[in-house]
């Protein structure tokens, strides 16, 4: 069993008559990317803002780093960066002063460590400007800084890439990769399918607030893979398929029949084919796509497609 | 205990980086200045034209100093709401105050240190404001020569830390007045104004009704502005001039009475701010 490194137990919050989450259990274990996918108003950020301490669970429990929230909260916030929501520092000082800022109030780490994180992020040469004159592009990178401050073992990044363009997007994608490095966990809640399948390693999909799906990302997938094939005779292959009862269906198009099914079981459907005297000619495995896959899980909730704006 | 301490005050010194960087308490520290200053040189310019021993001793020390507290408290008390406000409400408007209890920040440490740093400031103000008007008055008493004959010896140096005292211990029902309706309205704009027409609406609510209600005199001995403007008026600083708002109406409570009801009153609403601070939700809206 893996390290957790965030596990809740029916986590609820409730806004007036408004369920936002609702007994939400997840597990996240230490390294790699775990994703929070699910669309606006699925419950992402309150999810995230309960494990930060900035809002209080109507009920439920959890877990960060090991410590229990009732009495090791604190201790465990000291050692998580986070962005939740839109880039927020204060508009009149430069970059480079409000890291000099965060690291004062949490008390870690020294001037050289910011120096790192801005060239990190690529900002060391407009860390001097204001931050009221950053792009949204340059905003969002210096919240990336703010939350490595202090080296911190588990990272929250909500909606990372928000209202960035697509090239900010793949560098930002590309810095929460290696970020994921070293044995610090990621935890990134997104909108973005296309995102979450790039970036992941893990994920729990999340719908009105409940929880849809979690695992490992290539699990999900498999689950709802898919085989793809072409036999001597498809009419009656595809009577044969349709028999078994780990297929969830079987259609035909352009010449060939696609049967839903795990790809690992496709030596099955071929033992079953053979026996019945039907030869397989070619077969190969489909993996889903996590839109698919979400589409088929949410009903009809819309994720975004890769690329849209939040 | 000295921990949590520790922690608050490197929080104060974090919070005082941030704001010496703002506009805002520099151009209220101008003003005070600037009011101080007036009034030293105003007086020095009427005992020039009508030589007066009360005259001479508003500019001149130490009978400056008290009465330049006097002022800067009645015109700071509406400077430090509005810096109150503004210091809490800016954290809500630019949402750093998620940023900031995200990274385990205590949620009362934040705003203990906040409290404290506006507590310091006003002090600080006060000290300023004391140090270039002994300079000035030692100018004008210098330029104007020997004190009118006949002028009264009433001004005394013990009155200078005592007013000193008392103008800065009135700013803290004002900042926990403030501090309370920010956190609660969780906007600069809504606690400012709040708080202002608080400090406003007392004085002439007091004023009316001490004039139709008799009664009224012993609700009045309880109210927040009417405590502070009775502790400036306390004591044997008899030739000290009263600015402040309130004064002027039926008799006041004593300054023991007032220190006690101000505390209760600083105690309360920074108890509550706090309280209030701990059990919201920061959502993003």
């Amino acid at each position: 069993m893996h390290e957790l490194v965030v596990e809740t137990h029916a986590l609820t919050k409730r806004y007036a008559s408004v369920l936002a989450v609702d007994s939400l259990s997840i597990q996240v274990p230490r390294g790699g990317v775990f994703g929070l996918l699910g669309p606006n108003g699925s419950g992402k950020t309150t999810t995230m803002s309960m494990l930060l301490g900035l809002v209080s669970p109507t009920s439920g429990t959890f877990r960060l780093l090991g410590h229990d929230t009732r009495s090791g909260r604190q201790e465990a916030l000291h050692h998580i960066g986070a962005i939740v929501e839109s880039p927020s520092f204060y508009p009149y000082l430069s970059g480079r002063m409000n890291l000099r800022y965060f690291q004062g109030i949490i008390g870690r780490g020294d001037s050289k460590d910011i120096e790192r994180l801005l060239d990190l992020v690529g900002l060391s040469s407009r860390a001097h400007s204001k931050f009221s004159t950053y792009s949204q592009g340059m905003k969002q990178r210096l919240s990336i800084a703010y939350a490595m401050l202090g080296d911190p073992d588990l990272l929250f990044l909500d909606e990372p890439t928000n209202g960035l363009d697509p090239a900010g997007m793949a560098e930002v994608r590309e810095l929460i990769r290696h970020l994921s490095t070293e044995g610090r966990t990621v935890l990134l809640s997104s909108h973005l399918l296309h995102e979450v399948e790039q970036v992941c390693d893990r994920v729990a999909i999340l719908s009105r607030g409940r929880l849809i799906a979690q695992g490992a990302m290539r699990d999900i997938l498999q689950q709802r893979g898919a085989v793809r094939f072409t036999t001597t005779d498809d009419t009656r292959a595809a009577a044969i398929i349709s028999a078994l009862p780990w297929v969830a269906s079987v259609a035909a198009e352009n010449g060939y029949l696609t049967a839903e099914a795990p790809p690992e079981r496709s030596w099955e459907l071929t033992k079953a084919l053979a026996d019945q005297g039907v030869s397989v000619k070619e077969m190969a495995p489909v993996q889903v796509s996590l839109e698919r896959y979400f589409l088929e899980v949410t009903g009809d909730d819309s994720p975004s497609a890769p690329g849209e704006a939040s | 205990m000295i921990a949590r301490m520790a922690h608050i005050m490197n929080l104060t010194r974090w919070e005082w980086y941030k704001l010496r960087r703002r506009w805002l308490p520099w151009i209220m520290l101008g003003v005070l200045l600037v009011v101080s200053q007036l009034f030293v040189w105003v007086s020095y310019s009427v005992n020039r034209s009508e030589q007066s021993g009360d005259i001479y001793a508003n500019f001149t020390l130490p009978g400056s100093i008290p009465n330049v507290l006097g002022l800067a408290h009645s015109i700071g008390v509406f400077l430090v709401v509005i810096l109150t406000a503004s210091v809490l409400g800016t954290e809500y408007r630019w949402r750093t105050i998620r940023s900031i209890l995200a990274r385990g920040t205590g949620r009362w440490q934040y705003l203990a240190s906040k409290i404290v740093l506006l507590i310091l400031l006003a002090g600080g103000a006060l000290l300023i404001v004391m140090a270039v008007t002994a300079v000035s008055s030692l100018i004008a008493g210098a330029l104007a020569g020997d004190a009118p004959a006949g002028s009264s010896d009433s001004a005394r140096w013990i009155d200078v830390p005592i007013a000193f005292g008392k103008a800065w211990f009135s700013f803290l029902p004002y900042i926990a007045l403030a501090t309370f309706f920010t956190v609660l309205t969780t906007s600069s704009a809504a606690g400012m104004a709040i708080s202002l027409v608080y400090y406003y609406a007392e004085s002439i609510v007091v004023a009316i009704c001490l004039n139709l209600f008799t009664w009224f005199e012993t609700v009045a001995s309880y109210l927040l502005g009417r405590n502070a403007a009775a502790l400036m008026r306390s004591g044997d600083d008899t030739m000290v001039m009263n600015f402040a708002i309130g004064g002027g109406f039926g008799s006041f409570p004593s300054a023991l009475h007032a220190f006690l009801v101000l505390t209760i009153y600083i105690l309360a609403l920074g108890g509550l701010a706090i309280w209030l601070f701990r059990q919201r939700d920061l959502t993003g809206s």
